[in-house]
């Protein structure tokens, strides 16, 4: 009934994480793949999936931006093409190294300008930016103009209607820059699908202490105004020219969107993710015990099982689209006694085995959950680690994945297995649980088709009539 | 309170003098003298981030220490009321993590200012703040000196640039503004939340 596991995208080595090591796939027993499609018929579109024909992407950012409007380059200026950490990550990067070289040619041909640079952005290591760079040829692909910056480059003072911020100075110092995005939507339990398009304006695009405004002093969901305020502020405006968006879904690359309008363009983004992921979500929600396996080259928290992360599985026990539910500020909210705690973490999510995963973020509240990290070297890495100092405490260390998988069984006996290996299009998953996700998929696919998903969209303004255009 | 078994260490042979590493030591840990670069293990945090910048040379590596030290600055010999006042001033609950990496609590960073703190690079080597992801907790580093009344100069570097933005600070007729405007960010909301904890 079940393919054999799928080959996930391969790990990029680095200096922030372990040594790459043989996938979780071709060492754990009894390891089946289920198709997003099998799980959900209506999530079946795609025109990219990891392994596949990266010109059709191509072909897709050129249809695009045939449709917008790029007057206001002209050929001595400069534009700088804007891209940010985690879209390198994407199913091993190439479709978003794809995406934006062909937006340089587009650019290119249709303005006559010569001057296309791209920025690489960093999460917050100095080599990260080098190291794409080296990864994807960036330097061939834009004759070498390719700059890496990060949140501790120079900084540039931005007047917003709410105060003034710091962002990177290089990236806006052209004479335009181009927005260019992906709209995986990673860590919904943060932004809320609210703005989401918006969200580099307050994270990869500014200095650190703008980017700690934004995750300290905002809560869980008005901090998605912060960087609608820089985005709109008279100095972002002057100097945009347009987005232009790598779309997602659970199964795959949709499409390559581009305009102007971020807002239209971010309407669009939250009608088909609010069915698609929303239905990914609701059925990690339903899993009611797992051994959840993080097997990648990025940090573990985002890597993907069925295009959606592991960070979202973890707090699948909330319903993350409903914007009712304030869930949390700052990422730590009081519990019964009236302590001050991390967010909750979802308690199906019996062990975690780091089979390659990267330290260097902080897993907020994963010290309740018990976690077993297979081999030496990469728990030496975790141990060096001071953003997660209670789980190099806590974790136990195997010397290798089927002992650590050993280990797991010994601290909650189950046979449901989810790997989160950085896969879209399927989840690479024990037997016993892709029969699970089978059997449940129909219940959920009801639930939110006719109570959830008109529930999310009203809290959004949107008509549920637009569902058929956009999804 | 932050367990620290390593430190950086400079290889005098390849270091070239340049200065990086003192730009994003956030502990002030490591200083250009006679152009080599040495390392004051008693505030170094051990956030490597010297190691990672000095890409060229790879002059510093982490080295063990002799023995674990703890950087933690004790709360029970202050005046308690005192610590709960400057952190309500500051907009914090005394016990809630300023940091999600390291856990510092707010009353151990105004304890770490009563006790002679005087810039953020004095506060993380007091607690070891920032020897995680040293990204997020900047803001509320500011805020604590700011409420307890310490006045800070951003450095020409500008290696930090003093930064307290927050939705409590936006007037009430803005929040209503963008309320209209934004009704999905929940602002009002979380607006009257923050501003209760800060009275």
């Amino acid at each position: 009934m079940f393919n054999p596991p799928v080959q996930p995208p391969e790990p990029m080595e680095s200096f922030y994480g372990p040594k790459p090591k043989e996938r979780a796939i071709n060492i754990l027993d009894d390891i089946v793949s289920v198709e997003v499609s099998d799980l959900f018929p209506d999530i079946n579109e795609r025109i990219y999936k990891y392994g596949g024909d990266l010109s059709a992407v191509t072909k897709s950012t050129g249809e695009a931006l045939s449709r917008v409007d790029m007057s206001m380059i002209k050929p001595g200026d400069t534009v700088k093409i804007l891209s940010s950490e985690h879209g390198y990550s994407i199913m091993g990067g190439d479709v978003y190294a794809t995406m934006l070289e062909a937006v340089k040619d587009n650019v290119k041909s249709a303005t006559g300008c010569k001057d296309v640079r791209l920025m690489v952005g960093a999460y917050k290591g100095f080599r990260e930016s080098d190291e794409f760079i080296r990864r994807y040829e960036l330097d061939k692909r834009f004759e070498g103009k390719v700059y890496g910056y990060g949140p501790y480059d120079r900084d540039v003072a931005i007047d917003t209607e709410i105060g003034t911020i710091y962002a990177i100075k290089k990236i806006f110092d052209g004479d335009w820059f181009i927005h260019c995005y992906y709209d995986d939507p990673r860590e919904i339990y943060y932004h809320r699908q609210i703005q989401r398009a918006f969200k580099p304006f307050g994270m990869s695009y500014v200095r650190f202490e703008t980017r700690s405004c934004y995750h300290m002093n905002f809560a869980n969901r008005s901090c998605n105004y912060l960087p609608i305020a820089v985005f709109y502020s008279p100095y972002i405006q002057q100097k945009y020219a347009f987005s232009c968006v790598l779309r997602h879904s659970p199964n795959g690359i949709l499409k390559v969107d581009a305009d102007r309008d971020l807002a239209a363009l971010d309407r669009r983004i939250a009608i088909s993710h609010l069915r698609k992921y929303g239905k990914m979500m609701r059925l990690f929600h339903e899993i009611d015990e797992a051994i959840a396996v993080a097997d990648g080259g990025r940090w573990g928290f985002y890597l993907h099982a069925g295009g959606t992360i592991f960070g979202v599985f973890m707090h699948a026990h909330d319903d993350l689209f409903d914007i009712t539910n304030a869930k949390v500020l700052g990422g730590f909210k009081k519990n019964a006694k009236g302590e001050v705690v991390p967010m909750t973490i979802n308690p199906a999510c019996k062990v975690i085995v780091l089979h390659q995963a990267w330290p260097g973020i902080n897993y907020l509240g994963l010290e309740e959950t018990p976690m077993v990290i297979a081999g030496e070297d990469h728990a030496a890495m975790w141990q060096a680690d001071h953003c997660n100092p209670y789980i190099s405490e806590t974790a136990r260390v195997a010397p290798d994945l089927p002992k650590a998988m050993e280990i797991a069984q010994d601290l909650y006996r189950t046979d449901k297995v989810i790997i989160f290996d950085g896969s879209f299009g399927h989840i690479n998953c024990s037997r016993s649980l892709a029969e699970f996700l089978m059997k449940k998929a129909p219940e959920v696919n009801r639930e939110v088709e006719e109570k959830l998903l008109p529930m999310w969209l009203k809290q959004r303004g949107i008509d549920p009539g637009e569902l058929d255009s956009h999804s | 309170m932050m367990r620290l078994q390593y430190m950086a260490e400079v290889d005098e042979d390849l270091c070239t003098g340049c200065k990086l590493c003192e730009f994003i030591c956030p502990a002030t840990a490591i200083r250009v003298m006679e152009g080599t670069a040495t390392v004051d293990g008693d505030r170094c945090i051990d956030c490597q981030r010297c190691i990672d910048l000095c890409k060229s040379e790879n002059a510093i590596n982490r080295i063990a220490r002799p023995e674990e030290v703890l950087r933690y600055v004790d709360v029970t010999d202050l005046d308690q009321a005192r610590i709960k006042e400057l952190c309500g001033k500051a907009g914090l609950l005394p016990h809630m993590a300023i940091c999600g990496c390291t856990r510092t609590t707010a009353q151990e960073t105004v304890a770490a200012v009563l006790k002679g703190a005087r810039t953020p690079e004095e506060l993380c080597a007091m607690t070891g703040l920032r020897a995680g992801c040293g990204l997020y907790c900047m803001t509320r580093i500011f805020q604590v000196l700011q409420a307890c009344g310490v006045e800070l100069e951003n450095p020409p570097d500008r290696r930090w640039i003093k930064l307290t933005l927050g939705l409590a600070d936006v007037p009430e007729e803005k929040v209503l503004q963008i309320d209209q405007a934004y009704p999905t960010c929940c602002v009002g909301e979380d607006w009257r939340r923050l501003t209760q904890r800060r009275s």
